[in-house]
């Protein structure tokens, strides 16, 4: 009588190898996840950095320049957080990046209404305004 | 079993003792940001117009003292003082807007030969020979000019080449439409400015302040941002249609000069306009 061929492996292996298959499993599902983040993360900063193409108009420059490069500095910090693997350090950055953006645009505003006093031949009214990049 | 000796235990005493003075005499990374939300809340002009960037500020700070993650911690405190930032520069713009409009106000009064108020406007049949156009029509205090004087007409456009200069009037009109948020006037709403277009083209002396309003719902901030937007997007039908651009200013006024209850639908939608103020440059010749 021939032996029938054993299907499950037999001795030492009759454990380890369900053993190495399932840290396969986990290596590979975790794998995924990294590049789901890494995509992610990716998608924010072309997001972020459009949104600094769109504020950066003449006007933002002259009067928010420094928040805007604020901005980009960070965006540059948010991509090489990514590259390194610390993707909760890029989102960090990357939203540090938006909330400057914003803040241009509202100082741009403001500067805009306060030339239209000026030319007026009015006087602004003061406001303290923090440096861009102070925390 | 004999414990530490007494010196021992002495020593560890005071290094214990050490150890809590040194942890007292820590600085409190929160309490800058802690202080400057505290300056903020107290600011009547932020909490009304700047809600939204407070608000944000307020819940940045709450986690970065329950986070244990110094790295976090300190990333929610930039972002609390980035937030009071935008909160400061929004109220700095609407103080700045109220400031001109006092200004323009007082321009076109002080200048003018007789002591002329605003005239009043009763109709503007922007569409036409509509009379159904809704309209909005703002008081004012007198009009000292001669019935004599006055060329008789019903149509408040053409009233415009009665302006003396520095004089100035204002046109008001209610739901303008704009195509998918506020970037872009529809096009009836263009067709209900053209008349409009037409008087400024002609009369190159009369230059416009453009004011955006909105009804309640909806942030301050928003509605700040949103009437601004659609200020804007009425100049630039101006412009593109040959007026100047140095001849037209915007402003965003949001919700704040409301002239009918929020309340009703029928309110909000009067209290969703634009504003025209009118004016004829000081040194211009009125046309004959």
């Amino acid at each position: 009588m021939k032996s029938q061929r054993k299907l499950w492996p037999m001795g030492s292996n009759r454990i380890w190898c369900p053993v190495l298959l399932v840290l396969v499993v986990i290596a590979q599902s975790g794998c995924s996840s990294d590049d789901e983040a890494k995509m992610r993360i990716g998608r924010s900063i072309t997001q972020a950095q459009t949104a600094i193409e769109v504020a950066s108009s003449e006007s933002t420059k002259e009067h928010a320049g420094g928040d805007l490069s604020m901005a980009a500095q960070k965006l540059i910090q948010a991509e090489e957080a990514a590259r390194a693997g610390n993707y909760e350090r890029a989102e960090r950055l990357i939203s540090e990046s938006r909330v400057n953006v914003t803040l241009a645009t509202a100082r741009t505003h403001a500067a805009e209404v306060q030339e239209k006093i000026q030319a007026a031949g009015g006087t602004p009214p003061n406001a303290p305004q923090r440096d861009a990049g102070t925390q | 079993m004999r414990c530490c000796p007494a010196q021992v235990r002495y020593a560890l005493v005071v290094v214990a003792g050490l150890a809590m003075a040194a942890c007292a005499t820590q600085p409190d990374p929160l309490r800058p940001a802690r202080e400057r939300l505290a300056t903020a809340n107290a600011d009547a002009d932020i909490r009304t117009y700047a809600a939204a960037s407070l608000a944000e500020a307020h819940r940045s700070l709450v986690r970065a003292a329950q986070t244990g993650d110094t790295e976090e911690r300190d990333h929610l405190i930039y972002m609390t003082n980035k937030n009071l930032d935008i909160a400061q520069a929004i109220v700095t713009q609407r103080r700045a807007a109220q400031q001109l409009k006092g200004l323009q106000t007082q321009a076109s009064a002080a200048t003018a030969t007789t002591a002329q108020p605003r005239r009043k406007v009763e109709e503007l049949p922007l569409d036409g020979a509509n009379s159904t156009a809704n309209v909005a029509t703002r008081k004012v205090e007198e009009n000292v000019r001669s019935p004599a004087n006055v060329p008789p007409s019903t149509d408040p456009l053409t009233r415009l080449k009665d302006l003396e200069p520095g004089q100035s009037t204002e046109l008001s009109v209610q739901n303008l439409a704009f195509e998918s948020g506020e970037s872009r006037l529809s096009r009836e709403s263009k067709s209900r400015l053209e008349d409009l277009m037409v008087q400024l083209r002609s009369d190159p002396s009369l230059n416009v302040l453009v004011e955006g309003h909105t009804d309640d719902v909806g942030s301050q901030a928003e509605n700040l941002r949103i009437s601004l937007s659609r200020a804007d997007a009425v100049k630039a039908f101006l412009v593109e249609g040959g007026i100047a651009s140095n001849r037209i200013q915007t402003i965003g006024l949001g919700e704040k000069d409301a002239v009918a209850s929020n309340a009703t639908e029928a309110g909000r939608a009067q209290n969703r306009r634009i504003e025209f103020v009118i004016y004829r440059n000081v040194t211009a010749q009125r046309p004959g």
